[in-house]
């Protein structure tokens, strides 16, 4: 029998348990205002959400990848269960305590998320480093 | 060693198994106790859910952790292997919790043993 979505997600939810990083998320709204009307300031929407999720650096292994302009070498990537909702607006701090130098944001086009039509089993983030762990114009 | 309640049992499985999932972990304490009943009826004799005597230790360990794994292979799908996108991940026979499960099986069925299997007396009408 085919498995279901929830069976699946519960078998990734174990594979989690195995390499676990806990993980900050920060959702961002961007606005467009003032007087820089080329540029979105970015603001926090909600508060910081809390979840266990794999991290792993991009290799060669990720070529397709590469080739697509998701990533390049010197990424990284996440592996969030499906249930964690995520976009391009994210801000990722990896670790609890959180390091110096490990806040992140989620590339462009870098979310595949891997599932089925019922839903998504987990999502392959990749996610770049951000120098002084804040966005551009971020408020 | 010191007398056992089901919660020490249960601080002790956790130390031999790891990442068990939060639907088996939940149930914990009912298990043990379950394989405490199965001991008590295999061996005639009276554990009791409180002051287990060290005597009893070993074979209720052994028969909890059967059980824990035996749950823990029906988690999930109902499936060998299963593999989506680059992640993938091994269960059936095989997998590291079956072989667990096999010796958790073969040790408690030993361990039972040694307690001794409880005899019941009859009178025949011949």
């Amino acid at each position: 029998m085919a498995p279901t979505l929830n069976q699946m997600r519960e078998d990734f939810h174990n594979t989690l348990l195995e390499n676990p990083m806990t993980i900050r998320l920060q959702y961002f709204d961007r606005t467009f205002s003032g007087a820089d009307y080329d540029n979105a300031f970015r603001t926090q929407s909600g508060s910081d959400i809390w979840a266990t999720g794999m991290y792993f650096p991009v290799g060669m292994r990720e070529a397709n990848y590469l080739a697509q302009g998701r990533t390049i070498l010197g990424d990284s990537q996440l592996f969030l269960h499906g249930s964690v909702v995520v976009n391009e607006d994210l801000k990722i701090a990896l670790g609890s305590p959180i390091g110096a130098g490990s806040i992140y944001s989620v590339n462009e086009k870098g979310i595949l998320d891997w599932g089925g039509p019922d839903g998504t089993v987990y999502n392959q983030i990749f996610i770049r480093n951000l120098n002084g762990g804040s966005f551009y114009n971020e408020y | 060693m010191s007398l056992w309640s089901l919660g020490s049992a249960a601080n002790q499985m956790f130390i031999l198994i790891p990442d068990i999932p939060d639907s088996v972990s939940g149930g914990m304490l009912d298990i043990i106790d379950r394989a405490r009943i199965n001991i008590e009826c295999y061996t005639g004799q009276t554990v009791g859910s409180v002051g287990i005597a060290e005597k009893y230790q070993p074979a209720l360990l052994a028969c909890s952790k059967k059980e824990v794994l035996s749950s823990m292979m029906m988690e999930g799908s109902d499936s060998n292997s299963l593999k989506l996108g680059p992640w993938s991940t091994k269960k059936g026979t095989g997998s590291n919790v079956s072989e667990a499960l096999k010796s958790a099986n073969a040790e408690c069925q030993r361990l039972m043993n040694c307690l001794g299997f409880g005899t019941r007396m009859y009178k025949s009408n011949g």
